[in-house]
């Protein structure tokens, strides 16, 4: 509603008038406002200093403290759950991106790992796709020729097998529901006779293995024999992780981490590596923090924190 | 025209949070405008003084609880109103100032100015058309007498004096609109 030209002279009539007639309120009144308000305010604003607002906030933050450990301590796993650590390994990474023909190498079944060396807690997406490829395998219950038999029982166990080569046979994971039962098929022949034999000779390579697939096997020779030792390593660098980077391990965003120990594993420095900071400026900066003691070369590790994402930690010892 | 730093808002904000200048800062710029609504309402100087200290005792107290978001004179004036209205109930328990009917209808406060106040012959015979206008203004209906003060002490807006008497839009324009007429058909009567 826009005032007319009357309405306004009319408004200033009014306010002229009100301001010869009206005045304001007593100075009693003023003045008693203005007491009561600021009477107000000091009863509203607590004291910075007081000795008891300063101890209530120093208690306050120690009780939230001693909250916040006892919550890092605590296992927030629920009954049967798995932990939410993914390590990925150059192991895992030949085992699922290489496709393998289904059948089964024998020659490198001494070089596997034993199954106590994996724990289940740090089972990855690699052994589960390891594990569906052992319960589809054709050669598992079923009419599987006589020699494949032969090997499967002169080779390492079979768990071991699971857990390890994709391809191999394997019983069912534990918790898992039963395999079907075999199709009813005409019964394989047999080549050498009586069951079992006590030591086979090895027999000829299937008719024809694809290139690839030998020489992934090879790769996986190389590499298996290390695998152990690997996963110590990364399950370390995990609980180093952990322990010295509990915001970056619970984080939702990429980090790079540097963790120096000495001789006995206790933590020297940790830090982390911002924008484009390198290793090896770091490294400088970090022997001439140690009164210039030399670090032994830096480990690497990829892991993946709590939230899935990468993390690279490098760790470097004093001698 | 206050800028954000020294708007209503701010100063309340200000206060809440400690500053007493902010408050004297306040006081200051509503002082007139809101005792002025209130001797309008009540019609009587000591009256409006104690109302007066009521309602700022009253902003005192909520200030920490004034919404930031919110506008502050609009507030302010409803704290006035609430404590007019509780003051005529308290002196006259059984009636009610907004016992009007119909906005043609003169409701008992009007009656009872007629009383205590000059008629606008009376007062148009001092020739003085700023007293010819009060004493129109207390002859008007209380609403409509209530929504022209809101607006020409406070400067409030149709939608602010909606908002501070509880009405619609519509009503609270209606009733400035009548508000409006009747005085300047008095100064017309009263042109020099």
């Amino acid at each position: 509603m826009n005032p007319s030209d009357e309405d306004r002279a009319l408004t200033d009539v009014y306010r002229k008038a009100s301001d010869k007639d009206a005045g304001g309120p007593g100075a009693a009144t003023r003045n008693a406002i203005l007491a009561e308000a600021a009477a107000a305010a000091r009863r509203r604003k607590p004291a910075a200093n007081d000795s008891r607002y300063l101890l209530r906030g120093v208690a306050g933050v120690a009780v939230l403290g001693i909250a916040v450990l006892l919550w890092q301590q605590v296992d927030h796993r629920m009954p049967g759950e798995e932990t939410p650590i993914t390590v990925i390994t150059v192991l895992d990474e030949v085992k699922t991106d290489v496709p393998l023909p289904s059948t089964t190498a024998p020659m490198d079944a001494p070089l596997r790992a034993p199954a106590a060396e994996v724990s289940p807690t740090r089972r990855t997406a690699a052994d589960d796709s390891a594990r569906s490829l052992a319960r589809t395998s054709p050669t598992e219950p079923a009419p599987a020729p006589a020699v494949e038999k032969a090997e499967s029982q002169s080779a390492a166990p079979a768990a071991v097998i699971a857990n390890i080569e994709p391809r191999a046979p394997a019983p069912p994971v534990a918790g898992a529901p039963p395999a079907p039962p075999p199709p009813p098929g005409p019964p394989a022949p047999r080549v050498f006779g009586p069951p079992a034999p006590p030591a086979p000779p090895a027999p000829p390579p299937p008719p024809a293995p694809p290139a690839a697939s030998a020489a992934v096997r090879n790769e996986s020779a190389r590499v298996q024999p290390k695998m152990s030792a690997d996963q110590d390593a990364e399950t370390d660098a995990v609980a180093l992780l952990q322990l010295h980077f509990p915001q970056q391990y619970q984080s939702r965003t990429p980090h790079r981490l540097w963790l120096v120990l000495d001789a006995t594993g206790a933590a020297l420095r940790s830090g982390e590596l911002t924008g484009d900071q390198s290793l090896a400026g770091q490294r400088l900066a970090i022997e001439g923090d140690l009164g210039g003691r030399l670090l032994r070369p830096w480990r690497i590790h990829t892991l993946r924190n709590a939230q899935g994402q990468s993390i690279e930690l490098a760790i470097a010892q004093t001698p | 025209m206050t800028s954000a730093a020294d708007s209503d808002e701010a100063l309340v904000a200000g206060y809440a949070a400690g500053d007493v200048a902010a408050f004297e800062q306040l006081y200051s710029r509503h002082e007139l405008p809101l005792w002025r609504y209130l001797l309008r309402q009540c019609r009587d100087r000591a009256t409006a003084d104690e109302l007066m200290q009521e309602v700022w005792f009253a902003v005192t107290r909520e200030a920490p609880r004034f919404r930031s978001d919110g506008r502050f004179a609009p507030w302010l004036y409803t704290i006035a109103r609430h404590r007019v209205i509780d003051r005529h109930r308290a002196e006259h328990p059984a009636q009610s100032l907004d016992a009007v009917a119909d906005e043609s209808d003169e409701p008992l406060a009007a009656r009872l100015a007629d009383e205590h106040s000059p008629s606008p012959l009376a007062v148009s015979e001092q020739t003085e058309q700023g007293q010819a206008i009060l004493a129109a203004l207390n002859r008007l209906p209380p609403d409509q007498r209530e929504a022209f003060v809101l607006q020409a002490e406070a400067d409030l807006s149709v939608e602010d004096i909606a908002r501070i008497t509880g009405t619609t839009f519509e009503t609270a324009k209606s009733r400035l609109r009548y508000a409006r007429d009747k005085l300047k058909a008095l100064l017309r009567d009263h042109a020099p």
